[in-house]
């Protein structure tokens, strides 16, 4: 029956006359069906009415010297004519929809990290005026030639890569970190301190000895600093400087046995009772240094706006003991030795590129988490000829 | 106005007449009277709501009495927080607690 009422649209009316009964008959007389008729007073009624019949029934009203009023009205007719009443809010609603649309096919914020301020400054300031950013589309964009430009302006910095993030370009920076100091005078050539993949290569003095995408192995000659020409003639060595850049590839594992040594409830307990109040717990002492409590009693005593609850429990002496770790612990346990390990073998230059793990159960119920991780980082040592 | 109030009346009652008529008629050629229009449907559901079809008008609505004008007579419907929850040319719902229908007898 009340289907009608939101498609349609409808009125809340309040009758006023001499016999409210007559009306609603002149009304049913006229067409104009009355829904949730409700007698207030002798002289008074409400009533529910089709919006297409409340002009009907004004006229009635008129005619019968009714007083008619209108005390509501609801539905989707009411709700599209007042929506388009609305017509600027609907416009400018529509426009932003249409403005993020088209907003959010381009990069609206810049994040660097990895460099000083000044670098920081240097960098978005060449991104955003000399690249042009906000003119163009995410899709149109080529990372490596931006990254290469950032290279370049700033001898500062060693790398740059860039990731986009939605509507957000993250810069990532690898400065470059002044060189130690060394004999100068000496002649020397720079090998590998590690096994990597070469990115970039830049000698700045000496003969570069291998190109970007090679495959190194530890000990490997980057840099040479014998700059002696190879159909002979006079010896010259140089002290070999240059910016190289390796992908390094770190396996990191980790296992977590699923019984491991912690305090777990011993046979010594002591009952104790503890009072809560305002999220601060006060226990009665149970007489142990390390106990774990278990409350089975509690009940609330609130009184003057004071939240106060008091509990019984017992109080178990905690001793060193086999624990027995669930799933979730050893992930955790895994995920955080993992995390720690990482961190100390990454140098603090390091940028990962990739990272992957891989989480293997024993059949012993161990777990072995391994990780692989893919970093560009600076390479190289010197090494006096 | 007296007129026309004079003409309803006069109509009401030839309604009232032919629908005594069409019953009968309907009686004699042993089909259900039901089909005869004009006679006043009353269709209760437990004591909660009582649909009726055929009405004439509403001669009286409070909330413990709602009198129904019929081609047979006034229908009575007496309860508890009555009100017409739909109202329409012919028929009306009615909804509440019911606590009697019954035809009054004519002085």
């Amino acid at each position: 029956m009340f289907l009608w009422k939101f498609p349609c649209g409808y009125a809340k009316i309040v009758l006023v006359c001499a016999r409210p009964e007559r009306f609603i008959n002149d009304a049913l007389r006229c067409g104009v069906p009355l829904h949730n008729i409700r007698r207030v007073s002798k002289r008074e009624l409400t009533a529910l009415v089709r919006l297409n019949g409340a002009d009907a029934l004004y006229e009635l009203a008129h005619e019968c010297g009714a007083e008619l009023r209108i005390i509501k009205t609801g539905g989707a007719a009411v709700l599209v004519s007042s929506l388009l009443s609305r017509g600027a809010l609907l416009i400018g609603l529509f426009s932003a929809i249409l403005l993020m649309a088209l907003l959010s096919k381009r990069v609206l914020l810049i994040s660097v990290d990895g460099a000083n301020g000044a670098s920081v400054r240097a960098v978005r300031a060449l991104i955003e005026d000399e690249l042009r950013l906000r003119t163009k589309r995410i899709a149109q964009l080529d990372r490596e030639l931006i990254a290469a430009r950032i290279a370049e302006a700033d001898p500062s910095i060693a790398l740059a890569s860039i990731d986009f993030d939605g509507v957000i370009m993250r810069v990532h920076l690898i400065e470059r970190t002044p060189e130690p100091e060394e004999d100068d005078a000496l002649p020397s050539s720079i090998h590998a301190d590690r096994d990597c993949v070469i990115i970039r290569i830049a000698a700045r003095e000496g003969r570069a000895a291998v190109r970007a995408g090679d495959a190194v192995r530890r000990g490997e000659l980057l840099i040479s600093g014998d700059l002696t020409p190879e159909q002979g003639g006079e010896a010259r060595f140089v002290h070999a400087r240059g910016e190289i850049v390796g992908e390094v590839a770190r396996r990191i594992a980790v296992r977590v046995e699923p019984v491991c040594i912690a305090p777990v409830k011993g046979e010594d307990r002591a009952e104790v009772c503890a009072i809560d109040v305002f999220g601060l717990r006060l226990t009665s002492a149970s007489g142990f240094s390390d106990s774990s409590l278990e409350l089975t009693e509690s009940s609330a005593l609130d009184a003057a706006f004071i939240p106060l609850r008091v509990s019984k429990g017992v109080a178990h002496r905690l001793v060193l003991g086999e624990k027995r770790l669930t799933h979730e612990q050893m992930l955790e346990e895994a995920e955080a030795e993992l995390a720690a390990k990482l961190l100390a073998a990454l140098p603090e230059d390091a940028l990962i590129v990739s990272k992957s793990t891989e989480l293997l159960w024993d059949e012993d119920g161990a777990l072995l988490l391994t990780a692989t991780v893919h970093t560009y980082e600076k390479i190289g040592f010197t090494r006096y000829l | 106005m007296k007129r026309s109030e004079k003409t309803i009346a006069k109509q009401n009652a030839r309604r009232g007449r032919l629908a005594r008529l069409g019953g009968e008629a309907m009686r004699a050629v042993r089909l259900p009277e039901t089909t005869a229009g004009g006679f006043p449907r009353v269709t209760l559901l437990a004591d909660l709501h009582a649909e009726i079809e055929n009405h004439m008008g509403v001669l009286e609505l409070a909330e413990r009495i709602i009198r129904l004008k019929t081609a047979i007579g006034i229908l009575r419907i007496e309860g508890e927080r009555l009100d017409i929850r739909s109202a329409e040319r012919e028929s009306m719902l009615i909804d509440g607690k019911i606590v009697s229908v019954c035809f009054e007898i004519p002085q």
